[in-house]
């Protein structure tokens, strides 16, 4: 008889590999991105709504206003979203001290009372007489060439929009060395992804918006603090095209603790999750293409299978070691004088060549997708990231497992969220 | 409405289950190599029965004299071949994808080897009493359902196992096999099992889970020399 945990694993296995191939064909089929000539750079408004972000506002604009693209056809809007410390007073100060030395830049500064990040995009959006419309989250900094970059990928006029590849600013902690390897991989996968229009999301730092069509689906939402998910879910019910650049370039602050990133991943989860009930309908939807048929089923059954998997791995690696931790506890814990009387046994057929084969497997796929992901956004990889690396391979995929279960977890307690920004 | 490549989908399909079904061919040889290995081992088992059947006769017809340590030599290294191989066949069994009835065949047949072992190891201390400072002990167990400390009870005999090494010879059976090997089901009603763990070690009966203080009591009480006594003792 074949056990439950057996029939599990196979199922397990085989999504994961048919995903796998899926996007695998998908690569061998794409083409090099495209890019257009600029004869006559568009005009862009760029808004960076802020909350509390006193440390980064004077930067983050500072990076805007210093950008690689013709000043006069630039519009800057910061919101300030009723923040409590001294955002507002440090960006007007900033503002004044540019108008004054730069007269010909269009800067705007508005205010508001706490609303949400989406609210205060809305706000500026009244302000936005330009062809396109770009948001800047306002811990990011952007490369000189990020905008002229995106602008240039609009290469139709069936494409509503295009994102920015982002980086993680200065990683220092294990942690952030973590989601330097993590941005690069989604990032390279989102590349992918483009190229059957399945991007599911429009992430704050520098994503570009043709103004029109912002405007013609009536701007941002509220989206359980996910704005930037839910907006694209509307773009592609109309059948908007979505891309990603892959030559610009934006860094931005990532938590630099466990808690921080699993607030933050749960907040990204969690709001993921409950647009993808609230959009139902797109799912396995053929009208929506491989959007419909095969992007948003898998974001849903990646957190089940991540889920599935780390209760496997919590089943196996208990059922092993139980008979190794029960005769230590008849050793009384005296791991020197159980290891003189254990014999080593072993011969070639008892290992299990199939499971290491498969693991092998996976582990070369990982290793190769890592690699064309680096090498992809020019990123460097120095021995000193080995600990986050091993990290990020083994465990950074089952750390996601464990805050989908507490997505899940909430959705059951009807919890909503909470973060706010 | 847009357009969707179906080749791509049915195409990764394909790809994905024909390295599905490599994966199967991949279990199905290895299982074979593992069938194979153990019915060679039950080839040398058999033979190695009945070469110390012919010693116990020859030394009890007192043709062979003064050879008993030759014997517990050989009945020895015999049974460390047959102990080695219990745990293996069982994870074998585990991990089986298709041989899986072939594995069932062999563990009964490995039984019956133990059953044949512990026999002779019985003539043994008869014919060799000086040579023979050894427990044995036979375990009757079941799966969790109907046993839920013949676990335990395993690990304490594998405990006294590594402890003690050949004084301690350890033959576990279990019930399962009643229904399919007549003489399992002798020595169940031999010994009148109903409950499990039981445990015959050397003659007396236990009906009850031994731990590990309860089992060196009674190891000590049967362990004739200085030497052995002083191991756990």
């Amino acid at each position: 008889m074949i056990g439950w945990a057996e029939v599990i694993q196979n199922i397990v296995y085989f999504i994961s590999l048919y995903y796998v191939v899926f996007w695998l064909l998908v690569l061998l089929d794409s083409e090099d991105q495209k890019i257009r000539r600029i004869k006559k750079y568009p005009t862009v408004s760029i808004v960076i709504p802020a909350y509390n972000e006193e440390d980064n506002i004077v930067e983050t604009i500072n990076s805007v206003v210093n950008l690689d693209y013709p000043k006069d056809k630039i519009k800057l809007i910061v919101v300030d979203d009723g923040s409590k410390d001294k955002t507002y007073e440090r960006a007007k100060a900033f503002i004044d001290d540019i108008k004054s030395k730069h007269s010909y830049i269009d800067v705007l500064l508005l205010t508001q009372k706490n609303h949400g990040k989406y609210y205060a995009m809305n706000h500026s959006l009244k302000y936005v007489d330009t062809d396109f419309f770009a948001t800047m989250d306002a811990d990011s900094i952007p490369n000189k060439d990020a905008l002229k970059n995106v602008i240039a990928s609009f290469v139709s006029d069936d494409i509503a929009a295009v994102s920015s590849v982002l980086k993680v600013y200065k990683p220092k902690t294990t942690i952030q060395i973590v989601q330097w390897f993590e941005y690069s991989v989604n990032h390279f996968y989102k590349s992918l992804i483009a190229n059957v229009n399945s991007i599911h999301v429009l992430p704050g730092p520098l994503s570009v918006y043709r103004t029109k069509i912002i405007k013609e689906i009536n701007g941002f939402r509220e989206a359980y603090k996910t704005e930037d998910m839910e907006i694209v879910l509307r773009i592609q019910q109309k059948h908007y095209k979505i891309i990603q650049c892959n030559t610009a370039f934006v860094y931005t602050k990532a938590p630099a603790k466990i808690k921080e990133l699993y607030t933050q991943r749960h907040r990204w989860n969690f709001g993921t999750f409950k647009n993808l009930i609230k959009y139902r309908s797109m799912m396995l939807n053929k009208k929506y293409g491989d959007f419909g048929l095969f992007q948003l089923p898998i974001i849903l059954i990646s957190g089940i299978l991540g889920i599935t998997i780390l209760g496997l791995i919590l089943y196996t690696s208990w059922k092993t070691a139980k008979p190794t931790f029960k005769m230590l506890q008849l050793y009384n814990y005296n791991i020197i004088e159980y290891l003189n009387h254990s014999t080593f046994n072993m011969i070639l057929l008892d290992i299990d060549l199939k499971s290491i084969v498969t693991f092998i497997g996976f582990f070369a796929i990982s290793i190769l997708v890592i690699w064309l992901s680096l090498r992809l956004y020019k990123e460097k990889y120095t021995w000193k990231r080995s600990i986050s690396f091993a990290l990020f391979l083994f465990f950074y995929y089952l750390f996601l497992a464990v805050v989908w279960l507490g997505v899940f977890k909430d959705v059951m307690m009807r919890k909503e969220a909470k973060w706010k920004k | 409405m847009r357009k969707v490549n179906y080749k791509r989908y049915i195409f990764a399909f394909v790809i994905t289950a024909a390295i599905f079904l490599l994966g199967f061919f991949f279990g199905f040889y290895m299982d074979l190599q593992r069938v194979n290995y153990f019915q060679t081992l039950s080839e040398t088992n058999r033979l190695n029965i009945r070469s110390l059947q012919l010693q116990n006769e020859l030394i009890n017809e007192k043709t062979l004299t003064n050879q008993c340590s030759a014997f517990r030599f050989i009945f020895d290294n015999a049974i460390i071949e047959l102990e080695k191989n219990r745990e293996r066949l069982e994870l074998y069994q585990q991990q089986a994808n298709v041989k899986k009835a072939e594995f069932e065949i062999l563990r009964r047949e490995y039984t019956l080897s133990q059953i044949n072992f512990w026999s002779i190891s019985a003539k043994l201390k008869e014919s060799c009493a000086n040579s023979s400072d050894f427990v044995t002990v036979l375990f009757f167990f079941g799966d969790k359902e109907i046993c839920s400390d013949c676990e335990n009870q395993a690990t304490v005999l594998n405990y006294y196992k590594t402890q003690m090494n050949q004084n301690i010879l350890i033959f576990a059976i279990n019930r399962e096999l009643a229904d399919t090997e007549p003489v399992v089901n002798l020595l169940m009603k031999a010994y009148d099992v109903n409950s499990f763990p039981t445990l015959v070690i050397d003659n007396s009966i236990y009906r009850e889970y031994i731990d590990k203080e309860d089992m060196e009591d009674l190891l000590c009480d049967i362990y004739s020399t200085g030497e052995t006594r002083s191991v756990i003792c």
